[in-house]
């Protein structure tokens, strides 16, 4: 979960550096997604529904279980990240410390390298062409959220949690979660598998002086590293751009110094 | 016609541009003919199948992503029903090409448009990042339209055309069997844009004295008295470097010139923003930190990547300037250029004109906009919509615009482009008496500024 969670906010710094920055990859894939979105509205009249904390329950379960997450204090996953089809490609490092260190390296070839870092406390980006700048408002607050490295307890992370229905991810049943950000925010809606607990989908509005973005994030090919389930691919849709990772390897407990995650100097 | 279509030069930019102006840039189509030069392609058994996915990629992509929901008056589903029926009736690509960019061109933008299969490896010239352009030649002169007549504007030190004795202000009028006059009438007498116009004009010559290096080039000019003369050249390897693809984004050449001016005036100018550019551009400003002010000249500079307006901007200033706004249907994205480390203080002028498109025309007037820069020569492109290049079954390559482009003040960029602070426009006499009447005027510019902050 906390994973996921992780992806969940990299979904936003990466809309922001790719979209606000490259001027967006578009995708063919996109109105298919947007076709997905649509059918996502429509709820069930009269199934009874689970409460969101069972359902957020039951995904900690799905994932491996707060014993399992609570073991690992270091994460570091890599792979690769595709503009499509626009065609662009290049590889991405995600490294995540506890209690809420992150570190996001994607270098694009023919652009550069972007990074965007949070330390507890600063959260900041920097790229080949803009240099370094310090986020604020929604982007920071995003950054924060998703930068918790253990987040066993979902149900404190949103102040207010409201189980809207159930609906289709593809051609998977799911739940439907609107939550609000215990910091603030807009709601963000996420979308559980009614089989099998795991998150489907994420939709997120972020704010801040970049300007602000929705953004769609389906979470797939989930496998068990060291017992907790994640996803390898997040694909991000973002209007008519579609921005997907594929991680290849995920490593547990690496060595990872404090001072990587440190706003760099300019 | 040169086997290089102009949509060529259109790729050279995902980001904007209609018009890439160097001096190796590819022969443009005929404004009357109804098709990028591509070679004819057969009918494959399931071409027609890939003409039908292609169509419906095109027509559902903007359907469902355009940026703009109402279409601009546009009834997209009529659309559909006029066009489909024609799709299946079609016999050949290039024939299916021209009829989806009748189609796209009922939206009235810039940054919609198909190429065919082949075309963006032909921006390349088979070059990859960091090489030189092996495989094309170099003339050496930049041309504008000046009085209905192609005159030099700037001639390569050491090229052919420098060897050759071709000075600024001499007018080409006749290239190899191309008479100028003839193809610049033919194209003011289209129904093409006024940026269309000046951009095929000059994309036009420039593409006739393009070839591969070795290449003669028949040359018919007209000298500093007006005497008509002859010569024949020889096409030199180009010296272009070739930035590096950055996915459907082509290697396209790039050209670089940074140095001083009299008077300790920094003076940069680059022919498209591509990423490989941004160290020489960076160290160039930075360069530059004691000059009593800098001239970025964006003459001729179709765009290029988006984010490159941004970081250049941080350059020149000591707080977040908000360039403009980028919007699509469900967010939006601000184009603020942040402040570098030590940025530049001094005054600064852009100097833009007719081909000075998209990126260029975001930064030059979010810069003006914000008062941090002057902007001096002519009135720029009018086409700056943020665009994606992609690909489509049948191979070909579709760029649509993804977004609309509005400045702080809420002007928008597509249609109108940069008015200049200072209108300036290049005279065949200033050329000739080897002056840029619009660097002049940039210069002069600057001068008065640095007076009259040293009179405070």
């Amino acid at each position: 979960m906390k994973f996921i969670k992780v992806y969940q906010t990299l979904a936003s710094v990466l809309s922001v550096c790719l979209i606000a920055a490259t001027l967006t990859a578009q995708t063919v894939t996109a109105p298919a997604a947007a076709a997905q979105s649509t059918r996502a509205q429509q709820t069930r009249k009269g199934a009874k529904l689970p409460s969101a904390k069972k359902i957020f329950d039951d995904f900690t379960k799905a994932t491996g279980g707060r014993r399992v997450m609570g073991k690992f204090t270091s994460r570091v996953s890599t792979g690769t990240v595709e503009l499509a089809p626009m065609g662009a490609r290049g590889t991405i490092t995600i490294t995540q410390k506890a209690p809420n260190k992150l570190l996001t390296t994607m270098a694009l070839t023919g652009l550069g390298e972007f990074q965007s870092g949070f330390d507890g406390k600063i959260g900041w980006s920097k790229d080949s062409i803009n240099g370094l700048r310090e986020l604020t408002a929604g982007e920071l607050s995003a950054t924060r959220r998703g930068a918790q490295f253990n987040q066993a307890d979902m149900s404190k992370m949103y102040s207010r949690t409201t189980v809207t229905g159930r609906d289709k991810v593809g051609d998977r049943e799911v739940y439907v979660v609107e939550a609000v950000p215990t910091e603030g925010g807009a709601p963000v809606k996420m979308y559980f598998d009614v089989q099998n607990g795991l998150m489907l989908r994420v939709d997120s509005v972020t704010e801040s002086p970049q300007g602000k973005i929705s953004v769609q994030s389906y979470l797939e090919d989930y496998r068990a590293v060291d017992k907790i389930k994640m996803p390898f691919t997040l694909r991000q849709v973002i209007g008519p751009t579609t921005i997907i990772m594929r991680f290849t390897e995920i490593k547990h407990e690496a060595a990872v110094n404090d001072t990587l995650f440190v706003k760099p100097a300019a | 016609m040169k086997k290089f279509p102009f949509a060529i030069a259109l790729l050279l930019c995902s980001f904007a541009p209609l018009h890439a102006q160097t001096n190796a840039s590819p022969a443009p189509q005929s404004p009357t003919a109804s098709a990028p030069s591509a070679s004819r392609t057969e009918v494959k058994p399931d071409a027609a199948q890939l003409r039908r996915e292609s169509f419906e990629i095109v027509w559902r992509t903007i359907n469902e992503s355009h940026f703009d929901p109402t279409f601009g008056g546009v009834d997209w589903n009529k659309v559909r029903a006029d066009y489909a029926p024609r799709v299946a009736a079609v016999k050949t690509d290039n024939e299916f090409y021209a009829l989806l960019r009748r189609m796209i061109e009922e939206l009235k933008l810039s940054h919609f448009a198909i190429y065919p299969p082949g075309a963006m490896d032909g921006a390349s010239g088979g070059s990859k990042g960091g090489e030189t352009q092996k495989k094309r030649g170099q003339f050496g002169v930049d041309v504008r339209i000046v009085d209905n007549q192609a005159v030099i504007t700037r001639v390569v030190p050491q090229s052919a055309a420098a060897r050759g004795g071709l000075r600024r202000g001499y007018v080409i009028t006749k290239i190899n069997d191309t008479v100028v006059s003839q193809m610049l009438e033919r194209i003011a007498k289209s129904d093409l844009t006024p940026y269309y116009k000046a951009a095929y004009s000059v994309g036009g010559v420039l593409g006739s004295l393009s070839g591969a290096p070795g290449a003669k080039v028949r040359l018919t000019y007209l000298d500093e008295a007006d005497r008509e003369r002859a010569a024949e050249f020889t096409l030199d390897p180009s010296t272009d470097e070739m930035s590096e693809a950055f996915g459907n984004f082509p290697s396209v050449p790039t050209q670089f010139e940074a140095r001083r001016l009299e008077n300790n005036i920094g003076y940069i100018r680059f022919n498209i923003w591509v990423a490989s550019l941004v160290p020489k551009i960076r160290n160039a400003v930075r360069g530059m930190a004691d000059a009593r002010g800098l001239v970025i000249d964006l003459r001729g500079n179709p765009g290029g990547l988006g984010i490159m307006s941004m970081g250049l901007g941080g350059l020149l200033t000591s707080k977040p300037v908000s360039l403009g706004t980028m919007t699509q249907r469900t967010s939006h994205f601000n184009f603020i250029a942040n402040p570098q480390p030590n940025p530049f203080a001094g005054p600064v002028v852009i100097l833009v004109d007719g081909l000075s498109a998209s990126t260029s025309e975001i930064f030059a007037l979010g810069l003006q906009e914000a008062g941090r820069a002057e902007v001096v020569g002519e009135q720029s492109a009018g086409a700056a919509l943020p665009s994606v290049i992609s690909k489509l079954p049948t191979g070909a390559s579709f760029q649509f615009a993804i977004a609309d482009f509005k400045t702080p003040k809420g002007v928008r960029v597509e249609g109108r482009g940069v008015v200049p602070d200072h209108k300036v426009q290049h005279t065949r006499r200033a050329l000739l008496a080897d002056r840029d009447s619009q660097l002049d005027a940039a210069v002069e510019r600057i001068n008065i500024r640095t007076r009259a902050d040293a009179q405070k």
